[in-house]
């Protein structure tokens, strides 16, 4: 569950980013969040991800109250979520499945697990017969979904994918948001973050749209693009 | 952690050596020279002790005993005992007066006959204590408990020389402390710069590392294990080159000196204190360095 009540938050420069957001994000659930550029639909990701601290309100997320989140227990908030930056972020110098088995590696997981596991999720993203190529070697679609197989192998609780069909033509990003809804089928709660209004249409979700650091729409279904003007 | 992460952390740590070869073998080269610094003042330091210990074995109180005293056995021992309990005392020696007369005749050689006419009752040196020191910090110590004592007439001792060794002393000691002091400092130096172009060339790699959870510890590891790799290869190769600087360069030079050239100290005999100086300063200048140098990465 992921609950925003009330969230401010102002860059030291000034910047009101957030301005009083509140919703409320159930187990499961598929969400997307929209809003023209400067809305602040990054800033809610690194909040999310205690990469930036809110400066006021209240921020539950997967049981982590943010407001008394100690420092240490911050890479624990970090794996019950798994993220799909828009850059990708992957590591030239390693293969995909390195890629892969590294977010595993890195959080103590022994060599048997990663063995087993990293096949399995690379074959959930369709990517089971690049396994040994490097980013380089792979399309923009290709290296999203190495990226999406990182985020998803240490099986966390919610997978964000930060504007997944921004790179990529509209038939794969089709394919990546059925990807992304299958994902939420096996349970995983999925938010996705696009400016891509065609996108949204298509898919008879929840939106929550953002304009000027506030929600000034949270609907599912028959959503009107318009109200952002 | 776990015993499956091991394999990890010494693999990630010799690429990271591998990757940044050439900043490594710098890193490594500085050390060892700032190790062979340190180890060459050392091993000079343990031959000049070695040759002021000898100095300082020969230093002596000559206590003269006043002729009013007895010169039974009896009360030659109790005269023993008692300077013996003086703190600092090493071992005491009586010698009577015809003993230190024949020595002295003896020292004088060919000229000894100037002496004829003074034996026996005639013999106007006084029955006498020689008295050794532990330490030589303690020298002026005894030497005024020694001289209040009634028995003694009076005493010669040699305080200008034990002066002068005991401020060698103190000096060798300061310079090598500073010495120690200002090398540990410039080696934590380059070998936190090193650690840190380390992570700067790998700053992607830990930026995704605390994306999916990581701990600092667990990213940490590796450079802070490298860092101590660094500091046990240069600590190996030092002792190498120390061996060979002692054996064909210092111990030569040494040896020019006549003076202490029967007092050079074997290079075996301090090599685990070298082993334990080097040791120390490639874990803990490792060690340290490395930290120092990940804490700007781990924001975020
Ligand atoms: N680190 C920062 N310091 C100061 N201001 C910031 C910072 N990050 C974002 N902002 C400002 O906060 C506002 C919201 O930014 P945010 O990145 O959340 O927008 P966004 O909705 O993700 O936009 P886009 O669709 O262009 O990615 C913007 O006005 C931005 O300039
Ligand atoms: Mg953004």
């Amino acid at each position: 569950m992921i609950l925003f009540d009330d969230v401010y938050k102002n860059y030291p420069n000034g910047t009101n980013a957030l301005n009083g957001i509140s919703f409320k994000i159930e187990d499961g659930e598929f969400v997307f969040i929209i809003g023209p550029s400067g809305a602040g639909k990054s800033t809610i990701i690194k909040l999310l991800l205690r990469e930036e601290r809110h400066s006021s309100g209240k921020i539950i997320v997967n049981d982590y109250k943010l407001n008394k989140l100690k420092n240490g227990r911050i890479p624990y908030l970090r794996r019950s979520i798994g993220v799909v930056f828009q850059d990708f972020r992957l590591i030239e110098t390693m293969t995909v499945e390195e890629n892969v088995a590294f977010a595993m590696r890195v959080i103590g997981c022994n060599s048997k697990t990663i063995r087993r596991r990293v096949p399995y999720v690379l074959g959930v993203v369709g990517l089971g017969h690049k396994s040994k190529n490097y980013p380089k070697e792979l399309s923009g679609g290709e290296q999203q979904r190495v990226a999406l197989a990182r985020a998803l192998v240490n099986n966390p609780k919610t997978i964000i994918a930060d504007e997944p069909t921004g790179n990529v033509d509209p038939a794969l990003a089709r394919e990546i948001m059925e990807l992304l809804i299958e994902i939420n089928k096996m349970g995983t709660t999925v938010m996705v973050i696009t400016h891509d209004r065609k996108l949204v249409d298509e898919f008879n979700k929840r939106v929550i749209a953002l304009k000027n650091g506030q929600i000034i729409s949270d609907t599912t279904g028959g959503y009107e693009y318009n109200e952002l003007g | 952690m776990n015993l499956g992460s091991v394999g990890y952390f010494i693999k990630s740590s010799f690429k990271g050596m591998y990757k940044n070869a050439l900043m490594t073998l710098a890193s490594v080269f500085v050390l060892i020279a700032c190790m062979l610094i340190i180890g060459t003042v050392y091993l000079t330091s343990e031959n000049v002790k070695s040759f002021m210990g000898k100095l300082e074995s020969q230093n002596e109180i000559v206590a003269f005993i006043d002729d009013k005293y007895g010169d039974d056995s009896l009360s030659r021992e109790q005269l023993c005992d008692k300077v013996k309990a003086i703190s600092g005392v090493l071992s005491v020696e009586y010698v009577t007066k015809e003993q230190a007369f024949s020595e002295y005749r003896a020292s004088l050689g060919e000229n000894g006959s100037y002496l004829e006419g003074y034996e026996g009752e005639d013999n106007p040196l006084r029955n006498e204590l020689r008295i050794k020191i532990g330490n030589i910090e303690q020298f002026s110590s005894v030497s005024r408990a020694v001289s209040q004592m009634e028995e003694i007439a009076n005493l010669r001792d040699s305080q200008d020389i034990v002066n002068m060794l005991l401020s060698v002393r103190r000096t060798m000691n300061m310079v090598g402390f500073w010495v120690l002091v200002l090398l540990a400092i410039v080696s934590l130096f380059i070998i936190s710069n090193t650690i840190k172009l380390a992570m700067h060339s790998r700053r992607n790699e830990i930026n995704i590392m605390k994306y999916v959870g990581a701990t600092n510890g667990f990213i940490r590891f590796p450079f802070v294990l490298e860092g101590i790799l660094i500091g046990i290869l240069s600590t190996g190769a030092a002792l190498l080159f120390q061996w060979c600087v002692y054996s064909y360069a210092l111990v030569p030079a040494l040896s020019q000196l006549s003076f202490l050239s029967d007092t050079i100290v074997p290079f075996k005999s301090m090599l685990i204190s070298l082993v334990v100086i080097f040791g120390a300063i490639g874990l803990v200048v490792g060690a340290v360095g490395s930290a120092l140098s990940i804490r700007k990465y781990l924001k975020v």
